[in-house]
């Protein structure tokens, strides 16, 4: 009868296959299993609910071209993960983490407000950059900064997996 | 007494129904019917699981309160429930809650109902024994959830969760159990 019940095995499905990912690209998961698969439920929650995986401690607007910054693994990973070992939900964290050299604490929040985030404005390259006169674009993945030479952005990061939408024209 | 008889009855038979998952109303027509009905129903009895299986049959967009016998009467609507919530999400959560405990001034937790540090300070609320209200503001509807969101930036510009607020002005951002420990322990 509960169609929209989420079931263990694909909770299971769904760690597995984001731990084999974050693994593949240098990246660890949180070692508290339960709490981790309490986050997946939440990843599996809100791409029924919204149609992708929004963050689960962050209020996605149902909008995915603005909340694509959130979608999991978020644009602030990386940098929470170098200013506290942790990303905002601590879902990833870092080896010193891991091994528990390094103890978890509550992260602020990076991304910015709802007002600040209307009134921000994509940068692009400016056509006077020397380099601009180079034979590809560069393209940059806005989650794990990898950067390419071609005229399309592929269309998943080689290094975090994350989806074509989320590169930038960096060059 | 006959009301109370009449009351268990017509329980009793939506009962059935929920069980069988069907109802024998559309929508508005339910709704417009039953809602005073339903405090009726509730001056007996009431749980959250049939209050759900309820709601889910008649498609209420907010559900009447079960807080206390003095609140569902003065404002039935404390709980509400977006329209086309999943039905699983709908059993999960209640999209706000009051949890009675030790009055320490008004404690309003805002939370989501997928975030783990939002659950993580809920649970150490419970263990405080302090008595608080909590919403799910992202299974509020969008005009309420803007509301809130418009609340609950004044006093934390990021818009971030958890977000304890202690008597309308003190807020405690994140799970900081220490500072909660402090601001609200013993």
């Amino acid at each position: 009868m509960n169609t929209n019940e989420i079931d263990e095995t694909e909770v299971d499905r769904i760690y597995t296959m984001i731990k084999r990912e974050a693994e593949d690209g240098g990246y660890r998961l949180s070692p508290d299993t339960v709490f981790v698969r309490a986050l997946v439920q939440g990843l599996i929650r809100n791409e029924r609910r919204y149609g992708y995986r929004a963050c689960p401690c962050r209020l996605a607007s149902g909008k995915m071209e603005e909340d694509l910054d959130i979608i999991c693994p978020c644009d602030y990973r990386d940098p929470d993960l170098d200013d506290f070992g942790a990303c905002y939900c601590a879902l990833y964290v870092t080896d010193p983490v891991l091994s528990g050299q390094q103890k978890l604490t509550s992260i602020p929040e990076r991304r910015p407000s709802r007002a600040a985030r209307k009134n921000t404005k994509s940068v692009t390259p400016s056509a006077t950059n020397p380099l601009s006169s180079l034979p590809y674009p560069v393209w940059r993945c806005k989650v794990c900064g990898y950067l390419c030479a071609r005229e399309q952005p592929p269309g998943i990061c080689p290094i975090c997996k994350v989806k074509k939408d989320r590169f930038e024209r960096f060059i | 007494m006959s009301g109370g008889v009449f009351s268990l009855s017509l329980f009793l038979f939506l009962e059935s129904h929920i069980q069988n998952n069907s109802f024998p109303f559309p929508n508005a027509m339910g709704q417009r019917i039953f809602l005073p009905i339903f405090r009726v129903i509730f001056l007996f009895m009431g749980s959250g699981k049939n209050l759900c299986g309820m709601i889910r049959l008649i498609n209420f967009s907010r559900v009447p309160s079960l807080n206390s016998p003095f609140t569902r009467f003065t404002s039935p609507f404390l709980y509400s429930i977006p329209r086309n919530l999943p039905t699983s999400e709908c059993e999960h959560f209640m999209v706000s809650e009051h949890v009675n405990g030790k009055n320490k001034g008004k404690v309003k937790l805002y939370a989501l109902s997928t975030c783990q540090w939002c659950e993580k300070t809920k649970a150490l609320l419970k263990e405080l024994g302090v008595a608080f209200d909590f919403e799910y503001v992202d299974l509020l509807e969008a005009k309420e959830q803007d509301d809130t969101m418009n609340a609950l930036e004044r006093l934390n510009p990021r818009g971030s969760f958890p977000t304890l607020v202690i008597d309308g002005g003190h807020a405690i951002i994140g799970f900081r159990e220490q500072e909660i420990r402090e601001a609200l322990g013993q």
